[in-house]
């Protein structure tokens, strides 16, 4: 059981909170959509965002932030209204950051984008977007000073930058709630927010995690509690081990069976995983198939293995049977045996070689 | 009959079975009030396979090697057992490319044996599960297509099989036979237990049952329901796709059949479509998001014993009625969270157990048998009275639109 202080700054689980606040679900529900109920619907996760292509703008943004690169942005939520015309682009925060802070510099480039996002759409017309950065609610006072410090340079510089407004995550009696006291907020966000709508309801003396959808995001790992990292790599084998059950269960036997690491961090992710670039990609993949080579032993039904796949030979049903047993039995809890440990391993030399120039993980952050 | 099991003859064509299978009816008033041992009737179990975008191996290659399928035509099969030297144990007729049913003879307690060993450890087989507020579907259709003078049957079955401390579970058949020890622990637990049979004039069914399920909040468990047919008798619906022909003709028999895979199928097809949970990756580079939680709602919190007893029995163990297993995680004294299997075609799906609710997420793909599964099986096992919501609309409703679209 984590504490629900923990809980609210962390990034996995303010990214389900969010999307279970957008869920389609009755109104006796013990978690309330209050964004739905609001109007609002999910139109995409990890968006990219193309940051205007003018001189002014090329300007201002060297002018921020010492760079002019323009690469798009890719903040956590895109969100619509059914009625309202402003679109919510969401990027949520574990805790909030100043005007000198590095995450300025991605600030302003979702300011910029979110003006208008017709080119981040592929249309002619104007899409008007309004920023929402969501943080614990302790920060939100600051956050938002350093937010509108930040879009009053840009409109200095002659440039449009989207509205902003800041949400936060608090820990109420009743639950975990959603709050805004922001001025410029759009109506049906404003209304549903003034006071803290609660979204997960507390129930007995159980913990606030929702169930998450998307377990997992990667290029966290250095600023999340240790606690809850390590309960998300028992939630990522978890559901790697149910992809390898499925895999194994549903083949039609004789077969000779091809199972790949990326497949399975895919499949445990809602594909979302695809997404991921760089070394955590690469590591995960690699680790699912160690996972299943521990759970399975040195079985004589393995016939090949690498770091990218691992080949059964599922001759009859009671081998098929014999696999699934043994894969049941494997415990994502075991920080010997799970996700955890497979990829906290030292890389060999031929790994660093292999890694050597990576990118950085194009990942929500 | 050409012996004691019941085993079919070695017809060589559907018409010949159809003539043997419409010949083979009790005749009398006296045989339809009173089932005798040496008469047995036809029962058929009614299947699901998997939705419409599963490949799942052809009919013929989903049995064990001891069970041989003989293609009579394009969607019947006689089904020969080794087990049983090779007798005819049923016919296989594929009613829908979804839903195959199984006709035979065979006395009850063999075939629901035989049933359960070809289907319920077979990851390409399920039963079909019609849940209470599906049967209740048909009661309402029963009560608009049924003269007011005819005797209807009804059967309610709730047994809060996780209150109590006991050594097994017990296997529930659809005949309703319980196998339980009769001595040692189980003789001594007591536990809220109903099972209620009513025969009575639909007039009078029309007026009480309403009042009476209100009273007595078990009653909303319904498991049988016996749909009249045009002669004397009736077709007995259980709650675990079982089927008993009380009526005098095979065909009506038949014909009932597709009644309720019609609707099965519609309502199984409309809540895959509102349920199937799927992120994909769009032509901008992001992600979409869509589906909708299965929502089932307890009519009273679960105590923490009976919350640990579900979880260890109902969802833990391999032989659970439930066909669902997986690796959870504690959240709480009463809250689960569950990386979870369907051991029907091993589908992943995530599971959240309150003790005021179950939420499940269904990945894209998944069967929905699976929702009529859980539904029937937590009516019967451990809350009888419960709200079950697809996304944001009731199950109730959308049975209910599901039967509007075929009748």
């Amino acid at each position: 059981m984590t504490d629900t202080k923990t809980l609210l700054s962390d990034q996995v689980f303010q990214l389900n909170t969010f999307l279970w606040s957008l869920q389609d679900l009755p109104e006796s529900s013990h978690i309330q959509p209050v964004l739905r109920q609001a109007g609002y619907q999910l139109r995409y996760i990890e968006p990219r965002l193309i940051v205007p292509r003018t001189p002014a703008v090329t300007a201002a943004l060297h002018k921020l932030t010492s760079s002019k690169d323009r690469s798009p942005c890719r903040p956590d939520l895109w969100l619509y209204h059914t009625e309202h015309p402003s679109e919510l682009i969401v990027e949520l925060k574990s805790q909030g950051f100043s005007p000198k802070s590095s995450n300025s510099r991605q600030a302003v480039k979702l300011l910029l984008s979110a003006f208008d996002l017709s080119e981040s759409l592929g249309e002619t017309t104007q899409y008007s977007g309004h920023l929402i950065y969501a943080t614990i609610s302790d920060d939100t006072s600051n956050l938002e000073a350093t937010l509108n410090d930040l879009a009053s340079k840009l409109h200095d510089e002659g440039v449009d930058a989207a509205p902003v407004s800041v949400m936060g995550f608090s820990e109420q009696v009743e639950g975990v709630a959603i709050s805004s006291s922001s001025s410029n907020l759009p109506k049906p966000a404003a209304d549903a927010l003034a006071s803290p709508a609660v979204v997960l309801r507390r129930d007995d003396d159980n913990d606030l995690q929702p169930l998450y959808l998307i377990p997992w995001i990667p290029g966290i790992e250095d600023s999340q509690n240790p606690q809850l990292q390590k309960a998300g790599y028992v939630e990522l084998t978890s559901r790697a081990l149910t992809h390898i059950l499925s895999a194994i269960g549903e083949a039609q036997v004789p077969t000779t069976l091809k199972i790949t690491g990326e497949e399975i961090m895919s499949r445990s992710t809602f594909r979302v995983f695809n997404s991921w670039r760089g070394d955590t990609r690469k590591q995960l993949a690699k680790a699912a198939i160690k996972i299943i080579d521990q759970a399975l032993g040195s079985n004589s039904n393995v016939v090949s293995r690498s770091d990218t796949q691992i080949v059964i030979e599922l001759q009859d049903l009671e081998t098929q049977e014999q696999m699934l047993r043994l894969i049941e039995q494997a415990d994502p809890t075991n920080s010997t045996t799970n996700l955890e440990n497979a990829i906290k391993e030292q890389p060999t030399l031929f790994d660093m070689e292999l890694t050597e120039g990576a990118s950085g993980d194009g990942a929500i952050s | 009959m050409t012996n004691d099991l019941g085993y079919l003859p070695r017809l060589q064509s559907r018409e010949e079975f159809v003539d043997y299978l419409e010949g083979f009816v009790p005749n009398t008033e006296a045989e339809l009030e009173e089932v005798k041992p040496a008469r047995k009737l036809i029962k058929t179990y009614m299947l699901e396979t998997a939705s419409r975008n599963h490949k799942t191996p052809e009919l013929g290659s989903l049995f064990p090697k001891n069970v041989q399928l003989h293609r009579l035509d394009d969607t019947l099969y006689r089904v020969e057992d080794t087990k049983h030297n090779g007798e005819v144990v049923g016919l296989l007729e594929a009613l829908d490319d979804r839903h195959p049913v199984i006709h035979t003879t065979m006395k009850a307690d063999e075939s629901n044996k035989w049933t359960r060993r070809m289907v319920d450890n077979n990851p390409w087989l399920d039963r079909l599960w019609l849940s209470s507020p599906i049967l209740f579907e048909l009661w309402n259709y029963v009560q608009h297509t049924t003269p007011s003078d005819r005797y209807l049957r009804l059967g309610f079955d709730h047994e809060a099989h996780y209150e109590t401390l006991h050594l097994e579970e017990p296997h529930f058949d659809s005949d309703d036979t319980v196998y339980e020890e009769e001595d040692g622990i189980q003789g001594l637990t007591e536990r809220r237990k109903s099972r209620v049979t009513i025969t009575e004039r639909l007039s009078i069914l029309k007026k009480k049952l309403g009042e009476l399920i209100n009273l007595y909040d078990p009653l909303h468990s319904l498991v049988q329901l016996q749909v009249p047919s045009g002669g004397r008798g009736g077709h007995l619906f259980y709650h675990d796709g079982h089927v008993t022909n009380r009526s005098d003709s095979f065909l009506e028999h038949r014909a009932a059949l597709k009644l309720v895979l019609k609707l099965y199928r519609n309502i199984t097809e409309h809540a895959e479509n509102q349920l199937w949970f799927n992120v994909t990756e769009t032509d901008t580079d992001a992600y979409y998001m869509c589906g909708s939680p299965l929502t089932i709602q307890f009519s009273s919190p679960l105590t923490s014993a009976t919350f640990d007893r579900f979880v260890d029995l109902g969802l833990r163990r391999r032989t659970s009625r439930f066909r669902i297993g997986g690796y959870i995680t504690r959240h709480g004294p009463t809250k689960i969270h569950m990386a979870a299997i369907d051991r029907h075609l091993w589908q992943p799906l995530l599971l959240e157990l309150t003790s005021n609710q179950l939420l499940v997420v269904l990945p894209s793909g998944t069967c929905g048998n699976t929702i009529h599964r859980l539904v029937t099986n937590v009516q019967r096992s451990l809350d009888p009275k419960v709200d079950v919501w697809l996304g944001s609309e009731s199950y109730k409703s959308a049975v209910a639109e599901s039967m509007k679209a075929i009748t």
